[in-house]
């Protein structure tokens, strides 16, 4: 089973364009809100009337603007995961699963351990149970294709780490070609096995999660996977090594070859924090005061001047961080990489 | 000085309340309650009371029949023309009855725009029964079809898009999901609509006339009886205004019984709660 997409969008500030090959694998769309990431599930579904091109799903035909083929969403063997889940409010549980085929689904209210809700309705739930009913409803039909738009959104913090493994666990077991899009890069590194970057309508970049990170090709990418991005201008220097300037006035330095204007990626867990510039290998160190602590559970993430660093709780309490306080950012030349701009 | 505002508001809302309440009571302040429902049984009364009723729920059953697949699909579909057609609907709301008596008859009337092609169909509308649930209906459907498309297109569009992705057909997405989601505002408009309905006056008398037994509705009677028997008037209007105030009881209360029947805990309709 393939899903081969082939789209243009009309939008009203830019098109969407995409072409793309789903396998058996889970892919993931991120993106800026707005960047058309949900009119591409729509577009698949069939719900997204001006959507041109081809999708054709295991052969068979689903959109063809050239022939004139565009099949109504009810004929497009999808199964859509909208989101905030769009429950039926007036159907039971059990209802709302048996809504798409058409019969009692009991297997299925059990394997999403729904089954103790059946009689209840969607606005007793919590997060986590509409998730598990929207999957199940989605599912009661055999898709082909799975579609999820945001399944985490609606999520509060606490259950999303736990639903984020279970929902892994789930897209592995079904083995279908799966478009996950979300808006976290985190979401989408755990859920799926390739990630496409979508801003504006274009895709910046497809490839796995570990990928983008190590190679993101624009500053874009850089940034929404988490990394600090900072601009400046790059010169060749002594010993192999590129110097930046940056914009805000410090000098780094790369092992990247680059020159003219660059963005400067720099990983928050490659950023160490010290009180003063130690004797170690880094080259890089900016001095500038803690503007904020976050704290993640076991570790801390630490604004410092126009950087994020990421720390454990434990050098955090150790190094007594407070907001305020002066403090050195140090990372290495090999940890920083270098993106035209 | 500063309390002078309130106290003049205070007494516009007792002198509000006080117009439209005396007429109310005096209707049944004159006669006492057991005399008259004893006049109801009166020929005139029991007749227009028939008429009332039987021509009251013909019309609404073609009301509902027809106005709820037609506001549906004003209300879900766009499409040229459709602000201009919704306004035409309207129009019937803000037209003086006697307007629409006359324009029927020109409509419908023996000598009419389609009188020819209706009497040639052997129909003879003016002045019978049917033309009656024709007055009817064109006063009173404005007030469903205003509702019908408002309830409509406040169903959430994402739910009609998840139950087309579930394989419903168009026809189970409006009967499975629209209508019932819809459902608590279709009431009100219906209730709304047969309000108008039974009061119907203007548009009856000139269209259909007011024969006892055939088109004199309940308020066709009440005019009909005022100088000769004013009591039956009386007991008739007291009817009026008990099924008017249980109409308008029921249209406010609809819509929040409907919620806590959708969900206990009155979270509203939609899934995000």
């Amino acid at each position: 089973m393939v899903l081969n997409l082939d789209l243009t969008l009309p939008r009203r500030f830019f098109p969407v364009r995409l072409t793309l090959e789903v396998g058996r694998e889970t892919v993931a769309l991120v993106g800026p809100s707005g960047a058309g990431k949900s009119s591409v599930l729509r577009a698949v579904a069939g719900l997204e009337r001006a959507a041109r091109g081809r999708i054709v799903c295991g052969g068979e035909v689903w959109l063809d603007s050239d022939r004139r083929v565009s099949r109504p969403p009810e004929r497009r063997s999808v199964g859509l995961v909208f989101q905030e889940y769009a429950l039926f409010p007036h159907l039971s549980v059990a209802a709302n699963v048996a809504f798409g085929g058409r019969r009692e689904r009991p297997d299925l209210l059990e394997r999403f351990r729904i089954g103790h809700l059946a009689r209840a309705r969607p606005a007793e739930l919590s997060g986590g149970e509409r998730q598990r009913v929207a999957l199940a409803r989605a599912l009661a039909r055999d898709p082909e294709v799975l579609l999820l738009d945001e399944p985490m959104a609606a999520l509060d913090p606490h259950t999303r780490a736990a639903v984020r493994a279970e929902l892994h666990e789930l897209l592995r077991d079904l083995d279908l070609p799966t478009i996950v899009v979300t808006h976290d890069f985190e979401d989408a590194a755990a859920l799926a096995g390739r990630v496409g970057v979508l801003v504006e309508g274009r895709l910046l970049q497809l490839d796995a999660p570990a990928e983008l990170v190590a190679a993101p090709r624009d500053a874009f990418v850089a940034g929404f996977t988490g990394a600090n991005v900072l601009p400046g201008s790059a010169a060749r220097s002594a010993g192999g090594l590129t110097r930046v300037e940056l914009d805000t006035g410090p000098v780094v330095y790369s092992t990247d070859g680059a020159e003219g204007s660059v963005s400067v990626v720099v990983f928050p867990w490659e950023v160490a924090l010290a009180r003063e510039p130690a004797d170690e290998s880094s080259l890089n160190h900016l001095r500038a005061e803690v503007a904020s602590l976050v704290s993640l559970g076991n570790r801390v993430r630490v604004r410092v001047g126009p950087l994020t660093a990421e720390v454990s709780a434990a050098s955090s309490d150790r190094l007594g961080l407070r907001p305020g306080e002066p403090i050195v950012a140090s990372f290495k030349a090999t940890a920083t990489r270098l993106l035209p701009r | 000085m500063r309390h002078a505002f309130p106290v003049l508001a205070a007494c516009a809302l007792a002198i509000a309340l006080g117009f439209l309440v005396v007429p109310l009571v005096a209707v049944f302040a004159r006669v006492p309650p057991g005399e008259l429902v004893g006049q109801l049984g009166n020929d005139v009364a029991r007749d227009a009371l028939l008429v009332s009723l039987k021509t009251n729920l013909v019309a609404e059953a073609l009301i509902l029949a027809i106005g709820t697949p037609a506001a549906y699909l004003l209300a879900t579909r766009a499409f040229p023309g459709r602000a201009l057609m919704i306004t035409v609907l309207e129009l019937p709301l803000v037209l003086p009855p006697a307007v629409a008596g006359i324009a029927l008859l020109a409509a419908f009337g023996r000598l009419g725009l389609l009188g020819g092609t209706l009497s040639a169909a052997g129909v003879d509308l003016a002045f019978t029964e049917l033309a009656v649930v024709c007055a009817i209906v064109f006063v009173a459907s404005p007030f469903y079809l205003r509702q019908a498309i408002a309830s409509f297109a406040a169903v959430d569009r994402s739910l009609v898009d998840a139950a087309r992705t579930l394989g419903a057909s168009p026809f189970r997405v409006f009967s499975r999901v629209a209508l019932p989601l819809a459902a608590a505002g279709l009431a009100a408009g219906a209730a709304l609509a047969f309000a108008r309905a039974l009061g119907e006056f203007g548009a009856t008398i000139m269209f259909a006339g007011s024969l006892q037994g055939s088109t004199q509705t309940l308020p066709l009677a009440v005019y009909a009886e005022f100088d000769t028997n004013f009591e039956v008037a009386l007991a008739i209007g007291a009817l009026l205004v008990v099924v008017s105030a249980a109409i308008l009881l029921t249209v406010k209360l609809l819509p929040s019984w409907y919620s806590t029947s959708i969900s206990p805990f009155r979270a509203g309709s939609s899934p995000s709660g």
